[in-house]
């Protein structure tokens, strides 16, 4: 027999075992665990050297920006983001610029200095001058310039001036809460998916703004005005109880604030913690009526 | 023709059969003993399974226990610094700043405040500014909680007013040194920080932790809070699980769900009403069970081929000795009592080898001793023979002879009349002739001539041999009726012999007929005929085992006298006749010839009925 033919006959009897050998090894592999891909579909944009996902909507993607960092200078990246990826979209892009101006405070805005707030004040102005179109931005503006004047740099004169461009220019304009991220969100009702942006509040800006101005006004013929025009909106028997509890302990008792307390005490739906702080306010008020004190 | 010639080859092997019982025996064994060991595999793993869940989903309820209870221990220890007056709760600044401290210290707490009985409200980070302005503490769950348990409360789940987040928060009440309620402090967990809390404990690849809530069922924390959006439909599967063992009434329990199989173990976490889940694939978690299942099936499979290729050479091994064993019977029957089986095979084949050398050995000595007897037998035979044809042709030459001596007396007297002497010559003339004649026929009986074998059709040479004679005998009153078929096979026969057979035997009806009579001849063809003794359808002396299935059948009867029975026995042998004027040659001839045909001859009579004789030759039938 010839070399080749005695490698010819051989190479089918090596062949077999090879084979079953392979099988072997092949059933032996551990088999791969496929991982979840954590690799993102999402397109990126460079901002401040940060790279921001571009999101499905601007409500999703201001979601991002505002529920994912804590005050960082990544959060602010984000909010710029909104309006570089969405410049059509100036309802979300005026939200994005206010939460910007917001972050000109600092971490707690109750030790924002003055410069903070100048700084913030000149961002919401700015905003204010932008979006003025809109009533969304311009009553929620111009509601965070009278809080920054009033509470923050203590120039009520000003604020209340803000306040007061409120009740005249959007009396009707109802707050928006901004709600954290739907992704983010754990409790849910079976079935209904959270959404990135909640209905209107049942509150009107012009309400809040008009309570600012029973709190700050020396004026209590104004103050009085104000609380009128409060109660005359919508029945709000918590809001309104509150405003009446400003209005007393802020500007003191008279004969119609007096009934007022009263009727509220009398309210069924009148909130009790409330008709507490207005029984306390007003036994006090008595009590110094009795000592010829003057209401407080 | 030839696939199914081979198909039936193989369907008759031994070796086949062997083997095909061997790779049914390991089909049946290998693959029972895998699947077996799988099972339990199985069963071990699914038990692994359900301790893992049921332990891990109580470890996680500790580790709950212990997360809450830091939250607990600090609101305490803030109501605590509260009371004592390390902080000073009228002083706003110096409250947050220490919140803020405290925050630092505590980044897992995601709001730190304080309320009191005035509506005051400070926290930490700060609560949105319109919130702020419009928030009273005392309204909310957590201070209510406080104040009603006049001690540490632990919220159901709601949604935090300053961020829409869902959460619980534990408070406690700040009392004043003459039990007055100066407010509440609390700090709140948001949801998402539980959850996040809940990725952190290792828990191992397979598991899903999270915690839902017993009253409303709501998932209060579960592992997929991502940092984008993706997809929430997992969460249906935990849903499907709760609603699963809820029904059920189970603490664990199998679901189904999306096409897949999942084992699901609640714990109760008893402090909140909650119960904490652990849920997990059933495919993921036995994967290494798969992965055994496919190395056994794959061993299997490869053990089933081994096994086979083993089974193969087994076979080969236990029938190799009976080829041997086939070969050798071949050779022994081909004649060659000299061969002998290799004895190389162990146990029972080398006993059988040993056994058929044995068996051979002896056949050999026998045939050694039968071919003795025989040659014996053939030699006393002969000698019998020879006595009993001297004494037959002593007894049919005596007569003449004594004829011929008598009448050659009275020819060579001459003092007899010329006419007297005249007729003893004629004698002598006529027993001479019956002397020569009786001669012939005793040389054609103890030398027959070799037939030279050719072709034959039967019919026609009945038809040839019936033509010479027909007419002559039709004046005696001899009638021929005959009954063949349309065709019969040819066979081969010496055709002048046939025709002797024949004459002799039509001969010896004119004589059973002096008178006349009818003789039919009949001529049929047939498989294995019933008339014909099977042992007598051998038509080789030297292999026994060379039979033959088709028949022509040539019968020739007459209406004569017929012969008695205890004479029909003996009419085949020589020199015996029960008619004075024959020598007993005749029927022994015909005998003889047919033999030479490798033919039978049977004689049927019935006495005062007539006679058959009945002649087989073998033939060859088509279809």
């Amino acid at each position: 027999m010839t070399d080749s033919a005695k490698r010819c006959s051989i190479a089918p009897k090596l062949h077999i075992p090879l084979l079953l050998l392979l099988l072997l090894f092949a059933a032996c592999r551990p088999s791969t665990v496929e991982k979840e891909s954590t690799e993102s579909t999402y397109q990126f944009m460079d901002i401040d050297t940060f790279h921001i996902p571009i999101l499905a909507t601007p409500e999703k993607q201001l979601a991002y920006a505002r529920s994912t960092f804590a005050e960082s200078a990544e959060k602010v990246a984000a909010l710029k983001a909104i309006k570089l990826m969405y410049p059509n979209d100036r309802q979300t892009s005026g939200m994005a610029a206010m939460e910007l101006a917001f972050l000109q405070l600092g971490d707690d805005y109750r030790f924002a200095g003055e410069h903070q707030c100048t700084l913030a004040v000149k961002n919401y102005l700015a905003i204010l001058d932008e979006y003025s179109d809109l009533p969304e931005v311009a009553a929620k503006v111009l509601w965070y310039l009278g809080w920054i004047s009033c509470d923050l740099l203590d120039d009520r004169k000003t604020g209340m001036a803000y306040y007061q461009r409120i009740v005249d220019r959007y009396p009707e304009e109802r707050l928006t809460f901004l709600p954290p991220a739907p992704w983010l969100t754990i409790l849910f009702e079976d079935g209904k998916e959270p959404q990135a942006q909640y209905p209107k509040s049942a509150l009107l800006w012009a309400d809040l703004a008009r309570l600012e101005i029973i709190r700050n006004t020396t004026d209590d013929k104004r103050a009085y005005h104000s609380f009128s025009a409060l109660l005359q909106g919508t029945s709000k028997d918590r809001f309104g109880g509150l405003a009446l509890k400003i209005l007393v302990t802020r500007h003191g008792f008279t004969p119609e604030s007096e009934q007022l307390v009263k009727n509220y005490l009398s309210s069924p739906t009148a909130d009790e913690v409330l008709k507490k702080d207005l029984y306390l306010a007003m036994s006090i008020h008595r009590r110094n009526q009795e000592a010829g004190k003057p209401g407080q | 023709m030839r696939f199914k010639h081979t198909l039936r080859k193989y369907r008759h092997s031994f070796h086949l059969r062997v083997f095909l019982a061997l790779v049914l025996v390991i089909v049946i064994f290998i693959p029972g003993t895998g699947y077996v060991g799988y099972l339990q595999a199985l069963k071990v793993a699914e038990d692994q399974m359900e301790q893992y869940t049921i332990g891990t989903a109580e470890q996680i309820s500790k580790r709950v226990t212990s997360f809450l209870a830091q939250h607990t221990y600090n609101v305490n220890l803030l109501a605590s610094l509260f009371e004592k007056g390390l902080i000073n709760s009228t002083d706003d600044r110096e409250l947050l700043h220490y919140f803020h401290l405290f925050k630092q210290d505590h980044p897992e707490f995601v709001n730190i405040y304080f309320g009191d009985e005035r509506g005051r409200f400070l926290m930490v980070p700060p609560q949105r500014p319109e919130v702020h302005k419009i928030f009273d503490p005392r309204v909310r769950p957590w201070y209510r909680g406080a104040v009603e348990s006049r001690g540490t409360h632990w919220t159901d789940v709601y949604l935090f007013a300053s961020t829409q987040n869902p959460g619980i928060t534990v408070s406690a009440p700040i009392y004043a040194e003459n039990r007055y309620l100066r407010g509440v402090c609390g700090i709140d967990i948001d949801l998402a920080a539980f959850s996040r809390f809940l990725q952190g404990i290792d828990i191992g690849n397979q598991g899903v932790a999270y915690i839902f809530e017993n009253k409303t069922g709501h998932l209060i924390a579960h592992p997929w809070l991502a940092g984008l959006p993706g997809k929430s439909d997992r969460l249906g599967l935990l849903r499907a699980c709760l609603a699963d063992l809820k029904s059920q009434k189970l603490s664990f329990g199998r679901t189904s769900y999306g096409g897949e199989q999942f084992f699901t173990a609640f714990s109760p976490y008893s402090d909140k009403e909650w119960t904490v889940g652990i849920t997990l694939s059933i495919s993921d978690y036995l994967q290494k069970i798969q992965v055994i299942k496919k190395t056994t099936i794959t061993l299997v499979v490869v053990a089933i081929l081994l096994s086979s290729i083993l089974s193969y050479l087994l076979a080969k091994t236990i029938i190799s000795p009976l080829h041997r064993l086939r070969q050798g019977i071949e050779r022994i029957t081909r004649g060659d009592l000299e061969y002998r089986v290799a004895i190389k095979d162990p146990d029972i084949a080398r006993d059988l080898a040993r056994s058929f050398n044995k068996m051979a050995l002896s056949l050999r000595k026998s045939l050694v001793e039968l071919k003795s007897t025989y040659a014996e037998l053939q030699e006393k035979q002969k000698l019998a023979a020879v006595g009993k044809m001297t004494a037959g042709i002593a007894h049919e030459i005596k007569n003449p002879l004594g004829i011929i001596l008598g009448s050659t007396q009275v020819v060579l007297d001459r003092q007899r009349p010329w006419e007297m002497r005249e007729k003893a010559a004629s004698f002598i003339m006529a027993e001479v002739v019956r002397l020569d004649t009786t001669l012939k026929a005793f040389l054609a009986f103890a030398k027959p001539a070799t037939p030279v074998f050719s072709e034959v059709d039967i019919i026609r040479l009945l038809e040839e041999t019936l033509s010479a004679t027909e007419e002559r005998y039709l004046e005696e009153g001899y009638r021929f009726v005959r009954d063949f078929p349309e065709s019969v096979p040819l066979f081969e026969a010496d055709p002048s012999q046939l025709r002797q057979i024949f004459m002799n035997i039509f001969l010896n009806s004119f004589k059973a007929m002096p008178k006349g009579g009818t003789i039919t001849i009949r001529v049929k063809a047939e498989k294995e005929p019933e008339q014909l003794n099977a042992d007598k359808r051998f038509i080789s002396i030297r292999n026994p085992f060379t039979v033959a299935r088709d028949w022509l059948i040539v019968s020739i009867e007459d209406e004569g006298c017929g012969i008695p029975a205890e004479q029909l026995g003996k009419i085949m042998e020589p020199f015996v006749s029960f008619r004075d004027d024959g020598i007993g040659l005749g029927l022994s001839i015909i005998s003889q010839l047919v033999k030479l045909h490798r033919g039978h001859l049977q004689v049927e009579s019935t006495e005062g009925k007539g006679t058959t004789f009945y002649l087989f030759f073998p033939c060859i039938l088509k279809g």
